[in-house]
């Protein structure tokens, strides 16, 4: 099991929880995980199969754009951050 | 240095890696602080304290009393008033060695370059993303470092941009949330405390880059988590397809929409 961090945004995919523990060898795995148990959150953060412009994920604090993208391999422990853009002030 | 200074500044100057040559430097910047809310509240207010040089205030809002949990410089005599004012005269009186100036303009894409040239850094506590695209990208073409903080419920993000040499705002978020996809504009709500914590890390690095010391936001996104008392930073990079910091400079002017991202309003 990988831990999710959903930012704010994010959190009613988790019922209101900061982290949530789900299975997946990928980022796009985990990604279609979380989806299957709250429908809507593949299409919140994918648009085409591709991570959503306002839509950051970092793999173990490193952004997964730099690595393999969703292919991002992930493993036992991991944490994996999803964060939209936030504007407030 | 005058005596009121040495005394004003002496908890920051006994600082062992603060010193005359450091405040010196301070008291030669200007810095624009663009918003005068939630962030831009705390952000101005460290930056007077610190004894920045000249700090110009932007923002065209007027005060209401639904600012007051959080944007403590004004008072409810200060409702209906222009926040850009009310906030340099109060500034201007917690520390009168320095310069504040009130400027009650709204911050365009069309204006943004223009206005924002010519400082040594910008404070960015805007509220929405047509705004902050336009501060990023004023900030990157005319290379003025700028600190970014957002802030949003609980949780607060930071990060300093230093042009040509750290990831921009929109190196990690490219495009914002598109505008169709609002269906309302309310807040999400906000408390006081946490656009304080936010702003007064922008403040921190802003004062030590001013200063010429070292900043630990460089290349790096700050996450906040205040329900959790949880801090976090992730690893940004710059990307060489960024319009704004890229190769090539491709303006982008962003829709005005509301200041909340549209997954807070189901």
């Amino acid at each position: 099991m990988v831990t999710v961090r959903l930012a704010t945004p994010l959190r009613k995919f988790s019922d209101g929880k900061p982290e949530i523990k789900v299975t997946g060898s990928t980022i796009r795995e985990v990604i279609e995980n979380i989806d299957r148990a709250k429908p809507g959150f593949k299409e919140r953060v994918l648009e085409n199969n591709e991570i959503k412009q306002f839509i950051n994920i970092f793999h173990n604090n490193e952004d997964v754009r730099f690595k393999q993208g969703l292919d991002t391999r992930v493993e036992e422990d991991d944490v994996i951050s999803i964060l939209p853009a936030v504007s407030g002030g | 240095m005058n005596l009121n200074e040495i005394k004003r500044y002496s908890r920051q100057l006994i600082l062992p890696d603060f010193g005359t040559k450091e405040q010196g430097r301070l008291k030669r910047a200007r810095v624009a602080v663009t918003g005068a809310g939630g962030l831009g509240c705390p952000i101005s207010t460290y930056l007077t304290l610190a004894g920045v040089g000249e700090i110009h205030i932007i923002d065209f809002d007027r005060v209401e009393l639904s600012n007051l949990n959080r944007q403590f410089l004004y008072t409810p005599a200060d409702a209906g008033r222009q926040k850009a004012e009310v906030a340099a005269k109060r500034l201007a009186e917690i520390n009168p060695e320095i310069k504040v100036e009130g400027i009650t303009e709204k911050i365009t894409y069309d204006n943004a370059f223009e206005l924002l040239k010519g400082y040594d850094a910008i404070v960015d506590g805007t509220d929405n993303f047509a705004v902050r695209y336009a501060v990023n990208d004023a900030a990157v073409v005319n290379r003025v470092p700028l600190f970014h903080g957002a802030a949003l419920m609980y949780e607060g993000r930071a990060m300093s941009i230093i042009p040509r040499e750290t990831a921009c705002f929109r190196c990690v978020f490219p495009e914002p949330p598109p505008a169709g996809m609002i269906p309302t504009c309310r807040e999400a709500g906000i408390l006081g405390s946490v656009v304080g914590i936010v702003g007064a890390i922008q403040a921190s690095e802003a004062i030590r880059y001013l200063a010429g010391l070292e900043i630990g936001l460089k290349n790096r996104l700050l996450i906040i988590n205040a329900d959790e008392m949880r801090f976090e930073k992730v690893r940004i990079a710059r990307s060489s397809d960024c319009t704004a910091c890229g190769e090539r400079f491709v303006p982008k002017p962003v829709e005005e929409v509301c200041a909340v991202a549209e997954e807070v309003e189901e």
